[in-house]
């Protein structure tokens, strides 16, 4: 029996120290382990510390800490890449992970249909702006002017349908991600790109 | 009452039976979905015909709600469980592992999954109780070892059927697929994923890179639409049709083109990313139908093309201009040359 704690405390020791060598990705977790290590040390047999544990005997905080520390991360890394949408999901996992009390309620509410809705709108998003870049270099490349022209009425179409799904999208968007990330033009080639479409249409963007 | 309609209700109450069997009758869900299915027969009674009462029982939200009671009774059923306190052997916690194993097909013959689940089930069998074993494969890093393996060699299988796509024979050195970023994708992951000290970090990596692939890939395919299919499409329509619509549309593209980014057809040949596209993708292929026509490589093709595009435009050999030979790449003003180069590194 003792052997059991010792092995317990052991792997707790181990888990500890693995997840100490990224403390910022980890933090959670470090925190959930080494307050079941001061259990599993303060108990005089496995029975005492299940016991003391309680409720949390299944180790469900370590689980959710898990959880917290992954959600936590990938927050972050929608947000680098300006995936707004995605990165909402996760604070939504995020925070049914943090209040949720057992494995049953993780899983009851942690719907997978949860990221559809948002997702998609961010892949219109980056599908809209695909779309608009190919338009505005497209109205320069036809010989006939009526079908420059064409191109420049549906790059106008295109761009109110990406500005339905974000309003705050305009060419400096193209500069910023995750708009930035699929765009091969430099400043002063959309300066000039949207000096021609303008010049077609004859009003501004 | 609807034969279809008493069907369907049955297999409501026989959904929610399990839970029912286990809970007491006063629990408060139990009787909340009690009173749901009774409402859902009386409606039924009520009901003309079966879309009568789909049509109700959509409105008054009851197939959401009734679908809700799953997981609410699960829940209930979990809290209404006594936690055990028994010290589970090496057996109670390998089974998992055993399912998973098997559950692998082809991969289980990988020889370094097989050699992690080996080690795993030899440790179930050298231990002397759960806990030990839960040490032995923290201590000898089973738990990550179990998920790297199996993904490094989703990974590798990735690549190897990206590289291999497209080709006829294991001889050719031509695939149809250039995509130096995938390339890029699955050769970084691998490494990183290797490199990676917990389960949570090996996701995010997997994340991570998949979303900086996934954009490298939407940024290559415009750079090549802009840069080479905007004169490509016109001359291959004229290759065809050799009609003056397209002649004129190929000459005015050219031009647009060699102007807006300073180069000329051969500098736009020059460009490393665009020759790799051109010879695996464009004649790779289509080989085949090339061959039909005489072409046997790429450079032949290009040299076609090159007769094809003398014919729409007065002089091919526009003048470069390094200063407008720039594209951005991720923030960064790169010159077209170094394309490739940063699609394989960033």
């Amino acid at each position: 029996m003792e052997n059991n704690s010792e092995f317990h405390i052991a792997y707790l020791k181990s888990r500890i120290s693995k997840l100490k060598e990224n403390l910022e990705l980890n933090s959670e977790q470090i925190s959930a382990y080494q307050k079941v290590l001061s259990i599993a040390e303060n108990s005089r047999n496995y029975e005492e510390y299940l016991q003391t544990l309680g409720e949390d005997a299944d180790l469900f905080s370590l689980a959710r800490s898990e959880q917290i520390d992954r959600y936590r991360s990938m927050v972050s890394l929608y947000e680098k890449f300006g995936l707004e949408e995605n990165a909402e999901v996760f604070r939504k996992k995020l925070t049914i992970s943090t209040t949720s009390k057992s494995y049953m309620e993780l899983a009851t509410n942690l719907p997978q249909t949860i990221a559809l809705p948002l997702e998609k709108i961010s892949t219109e998003k980056i599908n809209q702006s695909m779309i608009l870049l190919h338009l505005l270099f497209q109205i320069n490349t036809y010989a006939k002017r009526d079908l420059r022209f064409a191109k420049a009425l549906q790059f106008k179409s295109e761009f109110l349908k990406l500005k339905s799904i974000d309003s705050s999208f305009s060419f400096e968007s193209f500069f910023i991600n995750p708009y930035l990330l699929i765009n091969p033009f430099t400043r002063s080639q959309i300066v000039s790109l949207k000096k021609n479409l303008e010049s077609l249409l004859g009003e501004s963007f | 009452m609807d034969a279809g309609l008493k069907d369907l209700l049955n297999s409501y109450r026989a959904g929610l039976k399990t839970y029912f069997d286990s809970l007491p009758n006063d629990n408060a869900e139990v009787m909340k979905a009690n009173k749901l299915l009774a409402e859902m027969e009386s409606l039924a009674q009520r009901s003309s015909d079966y879309s009568a009462f789909m049509e109700e029982a959509q409105s008054k939200n009851y197939f959401s709600e009734i679908i809700t009671f799953h997981s609410k009774l699960g829940n209930e059923l979990y809290k209404s469980k006594p936690k055990s306190t028994k010290i589970p052997s090496a057996s109670d916690i390998a089974k998992g592992y055993h399912s998973a194993f098997e559950s692998m097909g082809e991969l289980k013959n990988d020889p370094e999954i097989s050699a992690v689940y080996s080690r795993v089930f030899q440790l179930e069998k050298e231990v002397s109780s759960g806990p030990e074993f839960i040490y032995r494969m923290e201590s000898e890093n089973l738990f990550l070892q179990m998920s790297k393996k199996h993904l490094i060699r989703v990974m590798r299988d990735g690549l190897d059927n990206l590289l291999n796509s497209g080709k006829p024979s294991v001889n050719e050195k031509i695939g149809i697929v250039s995509s130096p970023q995938m390339e890029h994708y699955f050769t970084t992951i691998q490494k990183k994923i290797i490199e990676s000290k917990t389960v949570i970090e090996m996701e995010i990596i997997a994340f991570e890179e998949a979303e900086n692939s996934r954009f490298s890939n939407l940024w290559d395919s415009t750079f090549l639409f802009v840069t080479f299919h905007s004169i490509l499409s016109p001359l291959v329509s004229y290759r065809m049709t050799g009609s003056e619509e397209d002649r004129l549309d190929t000459k005015h593209a050219y031009e647009f083109v060699c102007d807006f980014y300073g180069l000329n057809w051969d500098d736009l040949f020059e460009n490393s990313r665009i020759w790799d596209y051109f010879e695996k993708t464009v004649f790779g292929a289509a080989k085949d139908t090339f061959l039909s026509q005489n072409i046997h490589s790429a450079k032949e093709l290009k040299t076609d093309f090159r007769n094809h595009l003398a014919k729409c435009v007065e002089n091919i050999e526009m003048n470069s201009d390094r200063n407008k030979q720039k594209v951005n790449f991720r923030g960064k003003e790169i010159e077209l040359k170094d394309v490739l180069k940063f699609l394989k590194s960033e």
